[in-house]
């Protein structure tokens, strides 16, 4: 009678829990179905492919004004294609914890955004489809589509082992945004070199209430970006291709030496600035110059933001003039491995990155492409006004690492910057530091 | 009026500014436009807008969010109080072998991170193919919900007077009939404050809803942060999406005024 009991007790369980699972959203994942994956565009300039039966998930970061961007595209594809496709967007700071865990286990998304930190992880553990075979097929590709069409340096950074994983797009990198008339009136030219560029701001620093100089200062990867692109404005990078350590630690330590200068005619706080909050310190007044990522530097040209809007020049880094670089940063377009939408997620990724659609998501986004025709773009152009400054910048770049142990390295780095900063560190302590941690990353 | 009283209105004074500065800030923040937000200096005259709430909940979708952490709430409180509720009568007034050991053992879950809990929970719903639902979410907060209800129900249970119970005993009702006519009424107050703690909790948890949620499950602390992006915060949006996501807070608290002051205080004054 007790068994009896408890047996009906857990089916009464049994039907709450199916029940309330009946309240699921639908679960994850979806059929590949039917459908063509050659099958022409149904308008000019539209995605490859039909998929009626398709169910995809995307994963990615949330914010606007790219996430609203996304949900536009992933209608027309479905429109054009007869797919279903869905966003599911996560606070940055937790993508990777989530689609790390979906990937491990039964899988769930079709389409993820990976950041170039966790893409040698996700390549290495097998969790993303290799797309060689698709980017080579010619009757799944527009005419005018091919691996040739990326800038090769760019759709470089998608492989892994050999093969190719991602396609890249979110390409920017960091540069300096000076006030035009706040030089002109100091009689000021418009610096050339990063020596100068300290050395003005601690001229202009303190005049009309404004600061020298805005940067981020906040641990959160800006701040390696940064020393990323001081670092191959002098020609040195944290490591070789053969996986060695190349950090130059005299290079280094020039690279904080000159963040230290810079941040002592920054606005008060720096060690709180991310990229979003140096460029609104930028926007509004409170600085003469900036050095940030390209995509916040937006908000200097947007006058619902800015009070400064137009009153921009932008000139890539460099230590010695003309010879300016920076580090190149982009996000990755992968395929899951466990998806049953293959086709219809490369159908997507591939009209997605393609210089006509990333002109859209530039016009609203000001982030760059990676495909060659996105820079021969006029409506690109009139819309990005450091998009000369960076393709300066990126002649010479170093890409993001994508270590699967770099995340560690870079907070180390961070931290080494700020310390220095806070004058507990000399540059040079603050090289070693940074030397040690980049070695640690590479294994010993 | 004495210094210690005027001393004690002003902790109150800087009390209430500590916390209703920050949330008159968000409401503030809410109504602007960006170009009022990001200002050298701060801006308290200006046009008030609906934009921010508009685009939160017509772009963004933000009711979805709503939905989601009320069905998760309700359905958390609702299996929290019915599963607790008589075990902190059980804990409370039967005769239990090593009842201080089973009561000590119900408050150590709630000590557990949730951290060292959210992985295996994923694992688990996982291969129960729940990942996603409203019951994967409502399941996890129970387990923080839970050892509350049982608490703080065991301690209004063992307030009362065990004469009224023995005395429906003895004109022949059963055990659960005493627990449920009269014990049960006369810890309404208390029973009324743990549901509202548990709706509580339930609202604001983050690292379950954002770990067990599927895409259509997303609740409002995963929704508001979304507005923190790579580049940039919206912070019309995101002040928009706080104001949406405290006015239920703020009603239920209201509401529940009465039963949460007379709840929290019920029993302290036994003689």
């Amino acid at each position: 009678m007790a068994r009896r009991k408890r047996w009906s007790g857990w089916a009464v369980a049994l039907v709450v829990t199916t029940a309330l699972a009946g309240c699921n959203s639908g679960g994850d994942g979806g059929s590949g179905g039917s459908g063509d994956p050659n099958a022409a565009p149904a308008t000019a300039g539209g995605p490859m492919g039909t998929f009626p039966d398709a169910k995809l998930v995307l994963s990615r970061w949330a914010g606007d004004p790219w996430t609203s961007g996304q949900k536009d595209a992933a209608a027309q594809w479905s429109t054009a294609t007869g797919g279903k496709l869905e966003i599911d967007a996560l606070p940055y700071e937790n993508l990777h914890d989530k689609q790390a865990l979906t990937l491990q286990g039964a899988g769930g998304y079709d389409i993820l955004y990976v950041h170039p930190s966790w893409f040698g992880e996700f390549a290495k553990a097998g969790y993303l489809a290799p797309i060689d075979d698709k980017l080579a097929d010619a009757k799944r590709n527009p005419a005018d589509f091919s691996a040739a069409s990326f800038l090769p340096n760019v759709l470089e950074q998608g492989k892994y082992d050999g093969k190719q994983y991602c396609l890249p797009d979110f390409v920017s990198t960091i540069v300096l945004a000076y006030r035009k008339d706040v030089f002109e009136k100091a009689n000021l030219k418009p610096p050339t070199t990063l020596d100068e560029v300290a050395t003005d701001a601690a001229a202009l620093n303190g005049k009309d209430g404004m600061a020298g100089i805005a940067l981020p200062g906040k641990r959160g990867g800006a701040v390696a970006d940064v020393m990323g692109s001081l670092l191959t404005a002098q020609g040195n990078w944290w490591y070789g291709t053969d996986g060695r350590n190349t950090l130059d630690k005299a290079a280094a330590a020039k690279a904080v030496d000159f963040y230290v200068k810079a941040a002592k005619s920054a606005p008060s706080g720096v060690l709180n600035f991310h990229v979003d909050e140096a460029s609104t310190a930028a926007a509004q007044g409170k600085s003469a110059m900036i050095i940030s990522t390209t995509p916040s530097l937006q908000a200097l040209e947007d006058p619902a933001k800015s009070s400064t809007a137009g009153k921009w020049g932008y000139v890539p880094l460099a230590f010695t003039a003309d010879k300016p670089a920076g580090e190149l940063i982009y996000w990755n377009w992968c395929i899951a491995a466990k998806s049953q939408n293959q086709d219809a997620a490369y159908s997507f990724l591939q009209w997605y990155t393609s210089g006509a659609q990333q002109a859209k998501v530039a016009v609203a986004a000001a982030t760059a492409g990676a495909t060659k025709d996105f820079y021969t773009n006029p409506d690109v152009a009139a819309k990005l006004p450091f998009l000369d400054a960076m393709n300066k910048a990126l002649t010479t770049s170093n890409p993001q690492p994508s270590l699967a142990s770099w995340p560690k390295a870079q907070d180390q780095i961070e931290l080494a910057v700020q310390e220095a900063i806070q004058g507990k560190k000399s540059p040079e302590q603050a090289a070693d530091v940074m030397y040690e941690a980049v070695s640690a990353a590479l294994g010993g | 009026m004495n210094r210690w009283r005027v001393a004690s209105y002003a902790i109150v004074v800087v009390f209430l500014l500590v916390v209703l500065v920050p949330i008159a800030a968000v409401v503030v923040n809410s109504l602007k436009v960006p170009s009022d937000i990001f200002t050298p200096s701060l801006k308290l005259v200006f046009t008030p807008t609906l934009d921010n709430y508009a685009k939160v909940l017509g772009d963004l979708e933000f009711s979805s969010f709503l939905v989601n952490s009320t069905l998760v709430a309700l359905g958390s409180t609702a299996l929290s109080l019915a599963v607790g509720v008589p075990a902190a009568y059980a804990l409370a007034r039967l005769p239990i072998r090593g009842r201080e050991l089973w009561a000590g053992g119900i408050l150590f879950t709630r000590m557990v991170p949730a951290v060292a809990l959210v992985v295996p929970m994923y694992v688990i719903f996982q291969r129960a193919s729940l990942l996603g639902t409203y019951f994967a979410l409502i399941a996890a907060h129970t387990t923080f919900n839970l050892p509350i209800v049982i608490w703080m129900m065991r301690s209004f249970f063992e307030e009362l007077p065990p004469d009224l119970e023995e005395a429906a005993l003895v004109d022949g009702s059963g055990r659960f009939g005493a627990f449920w006519r009269v014990a049960l009424p006369l810890t309404a107050p208390g029973l009324a404050a743990t549901a509202v703690l548990c709706l509580l909790f339930s609202w604001n948890e983050f690292l379950f809803a954002l770990v067990l949620s599927g895409r259509d499950t997303q609740t409002v602390p995963i929704g508001v942060a979304s507005f923190i992006g790579t580049v940039s915060v919206d912070w019309g949006g995101s002040s928009a999406a706080a104001v949406l996501a405290l006015i239920p807070v703020f009603v239920l608290g209201l509401a529940a005024q009465r039963f949460l002051v007379r709840g929290l205080t019920f029993g302290a004054v036994k003689g």
